[in-house]
């Protein structure tokens, strides 16, 4: 029989399958969340029909799933901020080997670009190379590196100085000299501070609260929400989930967070309804804000 | 004068609302910026004129319709703001976009005496004969004196310099519209209509010079050319609220994919618009965002803001603001209307919306004097019930006289202008009314499909044509295909009977014989009455959705609750045009008790009552009378309530029966199973199954 002949057409056909149990796509689901991106020829063993196939796109993109090229993904914003949440800082250059399904590097580089601009993560320079580290890291500012730039400067002109072979005698620096190049590094001392060295405890409140926000911020989406339940479940291993409420509502108090209302008709279910916090009348706060310095200090401002 | 506590709804279109800056700050601010942007690009960088899109999200209440008014009052003349709310049973598409921006433009903005249309127009022709912006009236009253050659010259050469500028732009739209704050009264209403893309009549096509409305194939031109005139002075922004609405109750995602492709087709190929879109943030998160690909979400996202909830200082501002729109003599010092640990409370409490604040403010200040610090009902933790379901049944009754009210003076300004009612509005309401209907299914009008309608009822499918033509050859086109379905399918066509079809429309009448000559087909026309009605319930639903129907105590009543209250309070089956649709979609009206054998093979024509269905409030029949005899004198009560709390269920059964007690009132419900379903312990809904 000829490979295009009726017969083999008709055979063909008898084997693509016209529809997926949900329990497979749960499984697809899973591979794919699992290994991060998988060619779409091998996202299922079976052949399926082309509207089967069709559904089977739809639901995982429900699921949060984006195709790309010869890929079904999990998105690479995603990935990026998975991996962050892992290791805080990750060298730019070792990005792509690191997470799956990229197309292109203009792509990664846009994804790049805007988790950079939305606070999701920032890049920083280590050993002279681009690394990105997560949202919550805590860096220098525009202004610091400037007087670290000028401090630096005036440092090395010192040094070289010093170690100059034209002079009589070995010279040296005098140490009033030098504290007060230094002085003008207060940020210096707070940036070892903020490092929290592992001798310095603190209390459980405030370890909670870090926490939160720190999860949040790796958590929130392009619109800047959390959804409360999956940053409870986030964090559910490392602390008890009456002590995540509570600091849900320490940081809403300390105006780090916004706790919202649910607003969505039916869509949360009781194990979600659980694991929020209540708000007036005992309203369902089903989402949170974190809220940035910039836009607390704002306060009274119009527009 | 009402209370400033009582306006927990904002009014889009209000003009003296109360108002703190300082919440959404950050989100009027992106708004006004993309505004400002796209002036300035208009004026100097025409070939950099792009739309911009901005996306608005937040909980029920927390002040997406305020922001709307609050920019109007900004911006003044300086920008136009249009108001488009999901219909339910049709696709958002470039046309309805199109009337909305002209209707819009129609409107007076706050602060200014002409109309937004002329502004726009004479900015444009100012700037373009280089006297600037700024005068537009003194342009106009100098136009108006100009002989008539030298201002059609002026015309023809402001269509020439725009069409150089930006070459998409539509001559034949461009001529009509620079042209209409000279035309005289019945010239502009002609033009009017044409350039939004509805159909003039014949009367105004003869009065314009043309054959036909504005074919689709120049809608997007059309809208592409008003968005660029519009751009130099009062750029359009286009506000699509209350988007909870597109989502489909039966999990579909199609009307999801229209109003995406949609905005992506506007943010792509029309230069110079601010597409605003609201909606309630677990709602996009959960159920619209995911439908999205990539492609239609880099667009319809491309800009995300989620509204801030009012901080304690924010709190402390509106509180005030709204005590200082009491009259002098109702205002207390701080921190009236609340104690002093009441007011702690609301201050610090998460997750406050603006309205909720609103709320708590009017139930404490209506508490009698000095009973404010026994009462702990106000604090923000102590979850009450405190409205009855009756109370609520009554809030309900309240809130659709309230939307009927509002629909017929919506009505009549639009009649005032001329504009008849759009057919896409009479069928979502249409369709509103019949997704109350048990055993219906609705399914919207879809592109290239004749039909307005189509419903799905137990029996065959009803396709409904709605024929709001204004001109005879496209009422005509429309019996036609009202027709040609009529062979295949039952068809329902209706028109508005205040419109009827003008004597001289010979052969949209002998059309309309021969359609309802046909056995499939039936011809209704709809009276006012049940306009304002199929209008106000598709605005009950919709507001129900999005969580913008709230009791007496301020809690939202849920979808659920509004549509069991509308099933059985309405009695929407009785309502003609309904009741012509089910009876010819074979739908079994809802019976007392559901048998469970199988509907009757009869054709649908024996079955269809001669006389509209009778009320769902139930007539005893025999069945009923059995059925009163098996389950008690409480269970005839209730199915003929449908709805009702277990007090007032109690109330109505000892006015038959004085002996009967709650108690043996509650044992006759609970005996009812499965044939009554209970909504929390104090309301109760008759099911009609049987158990």
């Amino acid at each position: 029989v000829a490979a295009g002949s009726p017969a083999v057409v008709a055979s063909r056909t008898k084997e693509r399958v016209a529809s997926l149990q949900p329990s497979r796509v749960d499984d697809i689901e899973r591979t794919v969340r699992a290994k991060g991106a998988v060619p779409v020829s091998k996202l299922c063993p079976e052949r399926l029909t082309r509207n089967a196939e069709a559904r089977l796109h739809e639901s995982l993109a429900q699921r949060g799933f984006e195709r790309a090229g010869r890929f079904v993904r999990v998105p690479l914003e995603t990935q990026i901020l998975a991996l962050l949440d892992r290791r805080p800082v990750i060298p730019l250059q070792a990005l792509r080997k690191e997470i799956a399904g990229v197309v292109s590097q203009q792509e990664l580089r846009r994804v790049i670009a805007e988790i950079i601009d939305s606070g999701h993560a920032k890049l920083v320079v280590r050993n002279g190379k681009d690394h990105l580290a997560a949202g919550s890291a805590t860096v220098l500012s525009q202004a610091e590196i400037e007087t670290l730039s000028s401090i630096g400067a005036k440092l090395s002109q010192y040094a070289r100085a010093a170690k100059s072979k034209r002079a009589l005698r070995p010279r040296s620096i005098l140490r009033e000299d030098l504290a007060e190049i230094l002085s003008e590094w207060p940020f210096a001392l707070r940036a070892l501070e903020q490092r929290t060295p592992p001798g310095r405890a603190m209390s459980h409140d405030d370890a909670h609260l870090e926490l939160i926000v720190d999860a949040a911020a790796r958590l929130e989406s392009s619109d800047s929400l959390v959804f409360v339940p999956q940053l409870v479940r986030a964090l559910q291993k490392r602390l008890g989930t009456e002590s995540i409420l509570r600091a849900l509502l320490t940081a809403a108090m300390g105006e780090k967070l916004e706790l919202r209302p649910e607003s969505g008709v039916g869509t949360l279910s009781p194990e979600d309804a659980a694991l929020c916090p209540r708000g007036p009348n005992g309203i369902v706060l089903s989402y949170a804000r974190r809220i940035r310095p910039t836009a607390s200090r704002r306060g009274g401002a119009s527009s | 004068m009402s209370s400033p506590f009582d306006r927990e709804h904002a009014d889009a279109w209000a003009s003296d609302f109360v108002d703190v800056e300082s919440l959404n700050a950050r989100t009027t601010e992106t708004i006004l910026r993309s505004i400002d942007a796209i002036r300035d690009t208009s004026r100097r960088d025409p070939d950099d004129l792009r739309s911009r899109s901005v996306l608005v999200l937040g909980p029920a209440g927390a002040g997406k319709t305020h922001l709307f008014a609050r920019l109007r009052k900004k911006c003044g003349p300086r920008a136009a703001f249009v108001l488009m709310r999901p219909e339910i049973s049709s696709d958002p598409t470039p046309r309805h976009v199109l009337a909305a921006c002209v209707d819009a433009l129609q409107r007076r903005p706050m602060g200014g005496d002409e109309r937004q249309l002329d502004i726009v127009i004479l900015s444009a022709l100012a700037l373009l004969e280089g006297q600037g912006v700024k005068w537009p009236n003194a342009f106009l009253d100098e136009l108006r004196s100009a002989p008539k050659d030298e201002r059609e010259e002026l015309l023809s050469r402001a269509v020439e310099g725009i069409a150089d500028r930006y070459p998409e732009v539509n001559l034949p739209w461009l001529e009509k519209f620079l042209a209409l704050p000279v035309a005289a009264a019945p010239d502009r209403r002609a033009a009017l209509t044409w350039l939004s893309g509805r159909e003039p009549d014949s009367t105004q096509l003869e009065r314009l010079g043309l054959q036909e409305p504005l074919p689709d194939t120049s809608v997007l031109p059309a809208l592409r050319t008003l968005a660029i005139i519009a751009a130099y002075s009062t750029p359009i922004v286009v506000v699509f609220d209350q988007l909870e609405n597109l989502i489909d109750d039966e999990g579909g995602a199609g009307r999801i994919h229209a109003h995406a492709r949609l905005i992506a087709e506007l943010f792509d190929s029309v230069r110079g618009l601010v597409l605003v879109q609201m909606a309630l943030d677990a709602e996009w998160v959960q159920r619209i965002r995911p439908a999205f690909s990539a492609s239609e979400r880099s667009r319809l996202e491309a800009h995300v803001e989620a509204l801030e909830l009012p901080t304690p200082a924010a709190r402390a501002a509106l509180v005030e603001a709204w005590i200082g729109r009491l009259p002098p003599d109702e205002r207390r010092g701080a921190p009236w209307p609340f104690s002093t640990t009441e007011w702690q409370s609301w201050m610090n409490a998460p997750g406050v919306t603006p309205r909720m604040l609103m709320i708590a403010c009017r139930e404490a200040s209506r508490r009698p004097e000095g009973a404010i610090d026994e009462v702990a009902a106000c604090l923000p933790g102590s979850a009450q019930e405190k409205e009855t379901p009756d109370e609520r049944e009554d809030r309900l009754r309240e809130i659709w006289e309230e939307r009927r009210a509002l629909t017929r003076t919506d009505l009549a300004a639009a009649q005032d202008d001329g504009r008849p009612i759009d057919a896409e509005r009479l069928a979502s309401g249409l369709g509103a009314a019949l997704k109350l209907v048990h055993g219906v299914r609705v399914e919207p009008k879809r592109t290239r499909q004749p039909q307005d309608l189509r419903i799905m009822g137990a029996g065959r499918d009803t396709d409904v044509f709605v024929i709001q033509h204004g001109h005879p050859r496209s009422a005509c086109a429309a019996l036609q295909r009202a027709k040609s379905a009529a062979g295949d399918r039952a068809v329902l066509a209706l028109r508005e009977s205040a419109r009827p079809f003008p004597p001289t429309w010979h052969r949209a009448g002998e059309l309309l014989k021969e359609l309802s000559s046909q056995s499939n087909a039936t011809w209704s026309e709809v009276q006012p009455a049940e306009v304002v009605d199929l209008l106000a319930v598709h605005d009950l639903l919709s507001l129900a959705r999005s969580q913008d129907l709230t009791g007496r105590d301020g809690a939202p009543l849920p979808e659920e609750l509004v549509h069991l209250w509308a099933k059985s309070s309405l009695e929407i089956e009785a309502w003609p045009t309904i009741a012509a649709a089910i009876s010819r979609a074979s739908v079994v009206s809802e019976a007392p008790v559901r048998t469970s054998s199988p509907p009757s093979p009869s054709p649908p024509e024996e079955r269809r009552p001669s006389t509209p269905p009778s009320s769902p409030r139930l007539k005893e029949g025999s069945g009923a009378a059995e059925k009163k005899l098996e389950a008690g004198l409480s269970a005839t009560v209730l199915m003929k309530l449908r709805l009702a709390s277990v007090d007032r269920v109690v109330r109505e059964t000892r006015v038959q029966d004085p002996k009967a007690t709650r108690a043996s009132v509650l044992k006759d419900l609970r005996a009812l199973g499965q044939r009554i379903r209970w909504l929390g312990r104090a309301i109760v809904v008759w099911n009609g199954g049987s158990r």
